[in-house]
């Protein structure tokens, strides 16, 4: 399966930090195989939140729920 | 991408771009709540049947949906740019995004249904209050890249009337490499020079090493296009004109359509792009360092939620 990337903008820190949070618990799961980043806030302010990987289905659940985050297609 | 001024990053205008369409919205959340606690016991149905529900609602996205459009038309004009598809693409996303009636009636309707009668207010305000933010966030973002695609519109419609003169224009991306934060498919943008009509999706690559093993994917430009900046919302890339003479010397064209060239007084040397963190590498720390890791995060967010109520307080 391709590699595929998805991004994730906010209009301030916090939902970033929110979703930094759940990614990192997500990312304990065994078979979870993604990287996200810029791991630096003020960067991902500018330039979203990026998630690479070939499955992001979890991932993207988990920050759909995050509030203050949006999909940016 | 890259950001720091006030150039297509995130500007004052799109701030308040946001913050209009969040508070019509934040004003009908208000209304809903009030009604609906005023009758906790009648069905999510009846409610978004009512009249006056539906005026508010109505006019709610009806005003928010001016105020995005407005913006988006008002920042392109700012930059004499000519109407071109970009534009109708864009207020076509203002229009699906704030014209949804059905949609929002829907959030509200399984707010009200998923909680009991006495906190049903809230839970149809919180509904609102959300499509609000999520609608005003949309809409900055939908701005930011009004502003990139008008200054790049601006500027290929400038080479292209020097061509028609007989001059050879081509086109270059250029980039705040200066800034730290300038992404890197921004950085490997930098520079690429070609003519007017072609595409710089092609000299953007494919997936990279971000500092990592796994590979990233570069931003989806909007609509798939790339006759120039922007690659993404708030990218503060611009595009400069090149005139070729008869004897192929190259000389700069000054940006045109607002486009900022200079660089930042004190800026920080570049190299510095965010890296990225594996899910391996979360899996490979000890638990220890996890658990710690995971404490101080949420310890972090909820400092800095403090901060924010009481900044919010002191205004």
């Amino acid at each position: 399966m391709a590699e595929q990337t998805i991004r994730y903008f906010a209009g301030s820190r916090i939902p970033y930090a929110r979703a930094v949070l759940a990614l990192v618990k997500l990312a304990r799961e065994p078979r979870q195989k993604f990287s996200f980043g810029p791991m630096a806030l003020d960067e991902m302010l500018d330039s979203g939140l990026a998630v690479s990987g070939e499955h992001l289905a979890d991932a993207e659940r988990e920050l759909d729920q995050v509030e203050g985050l949006t999909r940016w297609e | 991408m890259c950001s720091g001024a006030p150039t297509v990053a995130e500007t004052e205008a799109g701030r308040r771009v946001g913050a209009a369409v969040r508070a019509v919205l934040d004003e009908a959340a208000r209304y809903l709540s009030l009604v609906t606690e005023a009758d906790p016991h009648g069905s999510a149905e009846a409610l978004v049947r009512r009249p006056d529900v539906q005026a508010i609602l109505q006019e709610a996205l009806s005003e928010a949906q001016q105020a995005a459009a407005g913006a988006v038309a008002d920042v392109w004009d700012e930059h004499g740019a000519p109407e071109t598809g970009v534009l109708s693409e864009l207020l076509g996303d203002v229009e699906r995004q704030l014209s949804n009636l059905a949609h929002l009636h829907g959030l509200i309707i399984h707010a009200h249904a998923s909680v009991g009668p006495e906190l049903r207010g809230a839970a149809v305000r919180a509904a609102v209050l959300k499509f609000g933010r999520t609608s005003a966030l949309r809409s900055r973002l939908t701005y930011s890249v009004a502003a990139g695609a008008a200054r790049t519109e601006a500027a290929l419609a400038a080479g292209y009337a020097g061509q028609e003169r007989g001059i050879t224009v081509l086109k270059r991306w250029k980039a705040h490499i200066e800034r730290p934060q300038c992404c890197h498919w921004c950085r490997k943008l930098n520079g690429v020079t070609i003519p007017l009509g072609h595409s710089f999706l092609p000299h953007l690559g494919g997936p990279a090493r971000l500092r990592s093993q796994a590979l990233t994917h570069p931003p989806k430009p909007y609509r798939g296009q790339l006759q120039g900046p922007l690659l993404h919302p708030f990218c503060e890339c611009y595009l400069q004109l090149i005139h070729v003479s008869r004897d192929g010397k190259e000389g700069t064209v000054e940006p045109v359509g607002g486009q900022e060239a200079a660089p930042i007084p004190g800026a920080v040397p570049p190299s510095s792009a965010g890296s990225f963190l594996a899910a391996s590498a979360v899996r490979a720390l000890p638990e220890h360092e996890y658990q710690a890791l995971l404490a101080w995060l949420a310890a972090a967010i909820h400092e800095l939620g403090q901060m924010l109520q009481r900044l919010t307080g002191v205004g």
